[in-house]
């Protein structure tokens, strides 16, 4: 019960109503790090947010920070920052105010308020001359964004919480927000935790991701190891790009329409009696040949080049019901048109097979 | 704290309750009170003047109403439409301002007017009183509802070729039925049961239902009829603002 | 162009319309003469005359410390029940939310005999209280509305903010809440107290002859053909009034932040 772990999440589950929030959730988060939890909208992510902060109350299960149980402390008690989806800034305070705001409350006096203020409008690179007495509407989006996270920072919390605090961002701004708040928590060594319903922002933030669907965690773990082992379909699907084909398993054979039988290396599945299966493959794995190459997988006609910058997005029509998504480097594909037959290729290890539901 | 919210919450709604319900019910409760239950309404409906009343009544709120959909209407459109933006908030405050005066006070300075016109103590007065005391709801409603109509909404109309004429009768008219519609119930139910200005100006003539009910709680002193009368009218008002509210699915306020 | 005009025209007959009986009350209240149809010369003798008059003190001051009493109370409630309905997660308060329209809908006339009834039942004596509570149970319905919509425009994430931000509720209530609604308290208030000034049917039947108001007053003078010119001058002192109140009150609903 919470040794090395710096906050731990014990059995909590919240109902509201019918509807399950959250099921039994089990999450220990390290001192210090960034871990995001991805999950699509409704999935519970900021209900487990707002149990954290004290807003919600759980029907069962604990919460320990630094080792102690934190359930029934009141919100105003935690010593905990958050930054919310929609800034929830005080209208009728200027900047500097804003960020006082808790300072006051904590009865610091003033010369020393003036002088945290300075030095986080300074972190979060609006000097306070400028800016300190501007009405916070006044304030672009990205602006108002760094208001807020100074006003939860402002107090040294020992947890830094923040609800999907980019999402109505431009794309600039949001890129360039996201690089600051990773410079900033590691310079603080604040232990985060980060809500994104956005993929992206997930893999680019985190020491580590869990992945939250339904109010259940499907897996922790760091964004490389989550998006190379992804623990079943939805992961995979959820955390990058994918293809998902459907197959049969036969005899210690993998069977799929339009591929030649590739035999299993080790017949680790437990399918439940059925052979039914399917197999994720990432984009980015699959090598494009020539279609006279006769040990491929799988052949197929290119129904589609994307123009993605760097890389190039192939669409592969294996037959009338299997398509197969291919990223390439532009350098590789120079002569490759659509219409073209081409074959496709990649390394059983890339493959990740998953019981067929 | 919150459980001195749930108190206060509390008092709130013991206040309301106790000051506005109990009295209606125990009006409820006086207006059976006879032999048979329903005397004092039998009493009431069977009765020609009376019945003659709560018609006359309600055919001055008839036309108040319509006079003042049909005044209010170019103005709320203008003021929607076609002002000049910078004069808007003005002459929107400069109808509104009046709205703040004491009704007793605006009805009378009517009443010196008229006096000195020589239109006072009939018909047409009552009705020039009514509408001048009631038309800015029915143009703050429209022009309400006018105000949200989109301009891209206009804008794409010109795209698609149509006339000024057909972007009023197939755009604007429609949309602004909501605001129509509501400015009307109000003016209605409202008016329904005025009785100041029609006495106030109209003489003789300006007996309504309103006026009625005071007389038989005040002349009379028949409670019993007064409080049936009562109900009656507050069933119609009722009932009127019920249908609406499921019709239009709109609340009034 | 010509239709600008035309419109414009329309638009300054009926202003027009709205206020030459208002413009000329308040002239005929400077002439020395007594009729409307001559003008004898400039005087203040008729706001003398009303200055003298105890009718018109007693009736003004029962009216304002009413007014006044009834604007603070039903605002306060009308708060309260606000707040719980916009931040209740349950649908029990949706009744509530119902409950409040019927004050506004119910005729006047029907009302306020209602509330006479319910006072004599009850035996209690008309006077100060009771002109007051008939006041402001009509009152809460228009306070609740007022603050309703404001209050749908604070998001709950403000008042957690400030909470996670180390402010106990009571602080979050005094230092987030009410600044931020304020402009809508004072729009509140401000309604309420003329709804309650210029309250003349629930007043008559909620009053009784020792315990004059001042609508009832004007009533008693303006329709009762016993008018004197010294109404004229309570008219424009009250009409100069109820334009400040107006304008204050479209400051504060209206304003931008």
């Amino acid at each position: 019960m919470g040794n090395e772990a710096y906050i731990n999440i014990v059995n909590l589950s919240k109902s509201f109503g019918k509807i399950k929030a959250l099921d039994n959730i089990n999450l220990s988060i390290n001192n210090g790090e960034l871990i995001t939890i991805l999950g699509p909208s409704g999935c519970g992510k900021t209900t487990l947010l707002k149990i954290i902060a004290g807003l919600e109350i759980p029907d069962i299960g604990d919460i320990f920070i630094d080792g102690i149980r934190i359930n029934d402390i009141p919100p105003y008690k935690r010593n905990i920052g958050m930054v919310f989806q929609d800034l929830a800034l005080f209208p009728h305070l200027n900047v500097i105010e804003n960020i006082a705001f808790g300072l006051k409350i904590k009865k610091i006096q003033e010369n020393e308020i003036k002088e945290k203020v300075s030095k986080i409008l300074e972190l979060i690179k609006l000097p306070i001359d400028e800016y300190g007495d501007r009405r916070v509407t006044q304030l672009s989006g990205g602006q108002q964004q760094r208001v807020a996270l100074a006003r939860a920072l402002v107090l040294e919390p020992k947890v830094l919480l923040l609800d999907e605090p980019f999402s109505h961002l431009d794309y600039k701004i949001r890129q360039e927000l996201m690089v600051e708040l990773k410079r900033i928590q590691r310079s603080l060594n604040i232990t985060t935790i980060y809500v994104t319903h956005d993929q992206t922002e997930a893999m680019f933030m985190s020491d580590r991701v869990a992945i939250m669907y339904n109010g259940k965690v499907f897996q922790v773990g760091k964004p490389s190891e989550v998006y190379d082992n992804p623990i079943n379909t939805f992961v995979a699907t959820f955390f990058g790009e994918v293809n998902i084909i459907e197959g049969r398993l036969n005899n210690g054979y993998i069977l799929v329409d339009g591929w030649r039988p590739i035999k299993l290396r080790n017949t680790k599945i437990d399918n439940n009696g059925s052979d039914h299966i399917h197999i994720i493959l990432r984009p980015e794995k699959i090598k494009i040949g020539n279609a006279n190459k006769n040990n491929c997988i799988a052949k197929g006609r290119i129904e589609d080049l994307i123009f993605l910058g760097p890389f190039v997005k192939i669409d592969i029509k294996i037959n009338d019901k299997q398509y197969i998504k291919a990223l390439t480097p532009r350098s590789i594909c120079k002569d490759i048109a659509i219409g073209n037959e081409v074959s496709i290729n990649w390394s059983l290890n890339d493959m990740k097979i998953f019981p067929g539901e | 704290m919150y459980s001195s919210l749930k108190i206060l919450i509390i008092i709130s709604i013991i206040f309301l309750f106790v000051f506005f319900y109990i009295p209606l019910i125990e009006m409820f409760i006086y207006s059976l009170k006879s032999e048979n239950p329903i005397e004092n309404y039998v009493s009431i409906l069977k009765n020609p003047l009376y019945i003659r009343i709560i018609g006359y009544s309600l055919l001055i709120s008839f036309l108040t109403t319509i006079i003042s959909l049909i005044i209010s209407y170019p103005i709320a459109y203008y003021l929607a439409f076609i002002i000049n933006e910078k004069f808007k908030s003005i002459i929107l405050i400069a109808f509104i301002a009046p709205f703040w005066v004491n009704f007793l006070l605006r009805t009378y300075a009517l009443y010196n007017v008229l006096y000195m016109i020589g239109i006072i103590n009939n018909f047409i007065a009552l009705l020039i009183g009514m509408v001048y005391d009631y038309y800015p709801y029915m143009l703050l409603s429209i022009y309400a509802t006018l105000s949200k109509i989109s301009k891209s909404i206009l804008d794409a109309s010109f795209l698609f070729g149509a006339t000024p004429f057909q972007r009023f009768t197939k755009i604007i008219l429609p949309l602004s039925m909501p605001g129509i519609i509501a400015g009307s119930i109000f003016v209605s139910l409202t008016t329904m049961t005025e009785f100041i200005v029609p006495s106030m100006l109209g003489g003789v003539e300006g007996y309504t239902v309103g006026y009625l009910i005071w007389d038989l709680f005040l002349k009379y002193r028949n409670w019993f009829k007064g409080s049936a009368l009562s109900i009656i009218i507050i069933s119609i008002a009722l009932i009127i603002s019920l249908f609406y509210s499921r019709k239009a699915k709109v609340v009034l306020i | 162009m010509k239709m600008r005009i035309i419109w414009t025209i329309y638009t300054i007959a009926l202003l027009s319309f709205l206020y030459i009986p208002i413009f000329m009350m308040v002239i005929q209240s400077f002439n020395d003469s007594k009729y409307l149809t001559e003008w004898k010369g400039f005087t203040i003798k008729w706001y003398s005359k009303l200055i003298e008059s105890n009718e018109v003190w007693a009736s003004f001051i029962n009216s304002f410390s009413i007014a006044l009493a009834s604007a603070l109370t039903s605002t306060f409630l009308g708060i309260t029940l606000a707040y719980t309905y916009i931040r209740s997660k349950s649908r029990a308060y949706d009744f509530l939310d119902i409950a409040m329209y019927t004050p506004i809908i119910i005729p006047e006339i029907a009302e306020a005999v209602s509330l006479a009834l319910f006072f004599y039942l009850s035996n209690i004596s008309f006077g100060w209280y009771t002109v007051f509570i008939g006041h402001t149970a009509f009152n809460i319905a228009f306070a609740y509305f007022t603050l309703k919509a404001q209050i749908s425009l604070i998001s709950k994430n403000v008042e957690d903010a400030a909470l996670i931000l180390g402010a106990k509720p009571i602080k979050v209530l005094f230092s987030v809440l009410l600044p931020i609604a304020m402009p809508a308290i004072f729009a509140s208030m401000i309604i309420t107290f003329t709804l309650s000034f210029d309250d003349f049917i629930k007043s008559v039947f909620t009053t009784e002859p020792g315990f004059p108001l001042l609508p009832i007053l004007i009533w008693t003078r303006a329709a009762r053909a016993r008018a004197t010119p010294d109404l004229n001058a309570l008219a424009t002192i009250m009409i100069t009034i109820s334009l400040c109140l107006a304008s204050l009150y479209t400051y504060y609903m209206y304003r931008r932040s």
